[in-house]
């Protein structure tokens, strides 16, 4: 709470302390948001835009939920922007005479999800979040959080039921 | 809603986390620098602020003092080559354009001022 607190007054060197300690959990939040590759580009402009904002933080303890929020809309908004989920590789996701576990690709199948969706289902099932904490962290409602993540639940069922083919895309 | 009959595929679940928690190819310490070259100094401008704040509200309040001087009530002029100061309780001193000062006594001090 110190170095937030030292960071909330204009501290740049306690600020960059405390993205260093949250970095690979927005990394990896950004990661299911976005494409890989641009994954590190978001979380730092996150980081920036925390910055410019952390003035307005009221409350110490909610800088994690509070940090999260500002990175994962970064990255909603870099994802609907270019609407393009561009996997790193072009590897066949479900290459012929594999078996089904080894062909998921969770990359090919994000990509078939809102980007909503795709956050909602990280934080569930990656961070382990509650529907209140969600949804506080992306400022919607519990009952929103319970909607992209029953659909994006189905989705990718459905697609991985079927092998990560989509005929409807 | 159930939500237990929309979970994810155990094999997905964990292929997933373990795609998102790939090691990033910067590390902290070059996540630190990187931030410390890419966020401005918060703390510099706001003292520098200070100063600028304090030499604006110097200057302003030199402004109000010279402007509150400047429009300071003077004499009251009844014409133009007439002017007439209040001199003491019941006296009003009458200045004319061309001819001697003039003291009138008043009844109170500000009865008659303004009369010729």
């Amino acid at each position: 709470m110190r170095l937030v607190r030292r960071a909330v007054e204009g501290d740049r060197e306690a600020f960059s302390d405390l993205a260093v300690a949250h970095w690979r959990r927005l990394l990896a939040l950004a990661r299911s948001i976005v494409a890989d590759l641009e994954a590190e580009d978001v979380v730092q402009d996150g980081l920036i835009k925390a910055w410019k904002k952390i003035g307005s933080l009221r409350k110490a303890e909610s800088f994690s939920a509070w940090l999260t929020r500002i990175v994962a809309n970064t990255a909603v908004a870099r994802a609907r922007r270019r609407r393009v989920f561009q996997p790193i590789n072009g590897a066949e996701v479900m290459a012929p005479g594999r078996t089904m576990d080894d062909r998921i690709d969770v990359q090919r199948l994000l990509v078939k999800l809102a980007p909503r969706q795709r956050a909602v289902l990280h934080l569930t099932a990656i961070e382990g979040l509650s529907d209140r904490e969600i949804a506080e962290v992306l400022g919607i409602t519990s009952s929103s959080v319970r909607v992209h993540r029953l659909r994006g639940r189905r989705r990718l069922s459905e697609l991985a039921g079927r092998g990560g083919t989509d005929e409807r895309s | 809603m159930n939500d237990r009959d929309h979970d994810l595929p155990p094999e997905l679940e964990r292929r997933w986390r373990e795609w998102a928690e790939t090691e990033p190819s910067l590390d902290e310490q070059q996540l630190k620098q990187n931030l410390m070259a890419r966020i401005p100094d918060r703390t510099s401008p706001s003292r520098r602020q200070l100063v600028l704040v304090a030499a604006a509200a110097s200057i302003l309040a030199v402004l109000i003092g010279f402007e509150t001087t400047r429009q300071s009530p003077g004499p009251a002029v009844v014409e133009e080559s007439t002017v007439i100061h209040e001199t003491g309780a019941n006296v009003i001193l009458v200045l004319r354009e061309g001819s001697e000062p003039i003291y009138v006594a008043t009844e109170s001090s500000s009865t008659n001022i303004g009369v010729k």
